[in-house]
């Protein structure tokens, strides 16, 4: 049996008529990565923070590490380390003294030592001594990371720890968290934008929409049980094609693919500048058997046998191919709706100020 | 709430402080600057008698005036403090000390005393500098005078704390505080005898606690006060702890991080 780190049970959170967290109830193992996706203002961040203690679930409870988030929370804080969204070291102190801040309030022995090592770790010991309002965006997170470590917490929170940072920043920041994990096999739970990144760092995912979590699996069954791969052909017509598009489906119907064919469109092209009037997109939506071993070769073949059906048109030229296998930008697509995210921003910001206005419902010690 | 935790926050609080000397010199320089000008100027034009008090106590309105500026430096200096609180929220690193194993009381205490601590060294600055600018102390009853000190700066730290858990900008604070700081100062009997007042002024002025902070030190360091010197110090306790109780529960239920 895997031993849950964290156990979730109907977790909720209510802003009166808001539910920010509705009804979660996960388990997430010993070592496991596992990720939080979701749209701006599906209940992530509420959802970190309530197993964090910050804020107090409507209903529901959560055990970390086996202890109860509204019953011993000061014991949970012990278990758990958390780099946030938004900065919080303080600015007037050096990174050295935040640091050494971190050790005392956490009761770990404050060695000099030992700071220095876990600033060697995210490659700022040579700032040691420098204040934290000199850093660059990138530093204060990679102090915030390595300050997060410093307790040995079971379970580390990183809410969104690549925001808004560079690709080199990014990348650095992803190898400590691997290393990391892999070295102290700690639990890392994490909340990001960029599906690549989860994709490559999680071990396990849940995409998480309007308070509630829509699946949960690891990236590759995810994006297996989407089970939607395209091919998509641009052609020309060199000549004026009576019927051209209602042949072509047909044709392409009749021939065996060797795998499901769930749609066939055609459409004019009309995207991009100096567009060819005679240039149409073939897109060809498949399913392949989730049993097969090898999606790809059949993806390909699948290509061979449509590229041939084309042969049977005379003054048809293909002038570009792309294959399409499900992403994990499919997926979160597919959960959550095609909806911009922005048409929400009035209600997410009611949301914000409800949270902060609210006084009630707080956690205690 | 464990020692410890309000030992690491108070810490933290003094090293702020001590980074920020100009602000230090510059809170206690006004004080000095009253004392000094406005102080030695009224010497000569105020009339004991008429601030209630014989000639032959041989009072002078400098020895008269110390311990209404040192009141007005606390609450001052204190004020400014409790928005530490705020800065800290502003600038997110409330969400490290939130998230800490240590209980939200100790948050406040740590706060509350740091900025106490710098309060009361200020406090001791114009008293050690009181001779230098001709008034006798008692000396016997310094230490009395800094447990007011210490009571006065702990209630108005605590003041600020309770501001900052109910506000959210840094500038409506320092109107608030602006708003609050002048009748508080007027009314504590700083300059002139609060007897001087209309009498329903003067029964407002009982409510305000550094009425009872400024006669405490008065009592204490130049023996001349309205009332007796322990029910100064008790009443000033009792708002005290009255507060830091307050601070330390809105702090407790505050969710906005």
């Amino acid at each position: 049996m895997v031993e849950h780190v964290i156990e979730i049970t109907n977790l909720t959170k209510e802003y009166g008529e808001l539910k920010a967290v509705d009804n979660v109830s996960l388990n997430i193992g010993r070592g496991e990565i596992f990720g939080l996706l979701g749209p701006n203002g599906a209940g992530k961040t509420t959802l970190i923070h309530m197993l964090c203690t910050i804020l107090r679930p409507t209903s529901g409870t959560a055990l970390i590490n086996g202890f109860d988030i509204t019953k011993q929370p000061d014991r949970v804080r012990k278990s758990l380390g958390i780099v946030f969204q938004d900065p919080s070291s303080d600015d007037d102190l050096t990174a050295y003294e935040n640091m050494e801040f971190h050790a005392m309030i956490y009761d770990v022995p404050v060695k000099r030592e030992i700071i220095l090592e876990f600033l060697r770790l995210v490659e700022l010991d040579e700032r040691a001594n420098s204040f934290v309002k000199t850093f660059s965006g990138g530093m204060r997170r990679r102090l915030e990371l390595t300050r997060g470590l410093l307790h040995h917490p079971k379970v580390l929170f990183l809410d969104e720890p690549t925001l808004g940072l560079d690709t080199q920043t990014r990348h650095k920041i992803w190898d400590y968290i691997r290393k990391i994990a892999n070295e102290k096999e700690m639990t890392i739970i994490l909340t990001t934008h960029y599906m690549e990144e989860a994709d490559s760092i999680c071990d396990r995912l849940a995409i998480i929409d309007e308070g509630e979590i829509k699946t949960v699996g690891s990236p590759k069954e995810l994006k297996n049980n989407l089970n939607d791969y395209k091919i998509i052909m641009k052609l020309i017509k060199k000549h004026d094609y009576l019927e051209f598009e209602k042949e072509l489906e047909r044709s392409i119907n009749r021939r065996e693919l060797g795998v499901d064919i769930t749609d066939i469109t055609i459409t004019q092209n009309n995207a991009g500048k100096g567009v060819n009037d005679n240039e149409v997109i073939l897109e060809i939506n498949l399913k392949i058997d989730n049993g097969s071993k090898n999606s790809d070769a059949l993806l390909i073949d699948a290509l061979i046998s449509v590229k041939d059906v084309l042969k049977e048109f005379k003054n048809v030229e293909i002038t570009s191919i792309d294959l399409h296998k499900p992403t994990l930008d499919d997926v979160f697509i597919h959960y959550t709706g095609k909806r911009l995210r922005d048409e929400r921003a009035p209600s997410d910001r009611r949301l914000r100020m409800v949270a902060s206005r609210r006084k009630s419902g707080v956690i205690i010690r | 709430m464990n020692v410890k935790a309000i030992y690491i926050i108070w810490l933290r609080g003094i090293k702020l402080s001590s980074r920020y000397k100009v602000g230090f010199i510059s809170q206690l320089g006004q004080p000095l600057l009253w004392l000094l000008l406005l102080g030695t100027g009224l010497r000569g034009s105020v009339s004991m008698g008429s601030m209630g008090l014989t000639e032959s106590t041989g009072i002078d309105y400098v020895a008269f005036m110390l311990p209404g500026i040192i009141g007005m430096t606390l609450l001052f200096s204190s004020m400014m403090g409790g928005m530490r609180i705020l800065w800290d929220k502003k600038f997110g690193f409330l969400k490290e000390m939130m998230v800490a194993p240590i209980s939200r009381v100790s948050i406040v205490l740590g706060n509350d005393l740091s900025i106490a601590t710098i309060s009361i060294l200020q406090g001791i600055i114009i008293i050690l500098l009181a001779p230098l600018i001709g008034v006798n102390l008692n000396l016997f009853y310094i230490p009395i005078a800094l447990l007011f000190v210490l009571m006065v700066g702990l209630t108005f730290t605590s003041v600020g704390i309770v501001l900052s858990t109910q506000i959210e900008d840094i500038g409506s604070f320092q109107g608030i505080q602006t708003f609050l700081t002048l009748p508080l100062f007027l009314l504590s009997g700083a300059f002139f005898p609060i007897t001087k007042l209309p009498y329903p002024i003067q029964i407002i002025a009982h409510f305000n606690p550094l009425f009872y902070g400024v006669d405490g030190l008065r009592g204490a360091l130049i023996g001349v006060s309205m009332l007796p010197m322990w029910l100064d110090l008790i009443v000033v306790t009792a708002f005290c702890a009255g507060l830091i109780s307050l601070s330390a529960y809105l702090f407790n239920i505050s969710e906005g991080i």
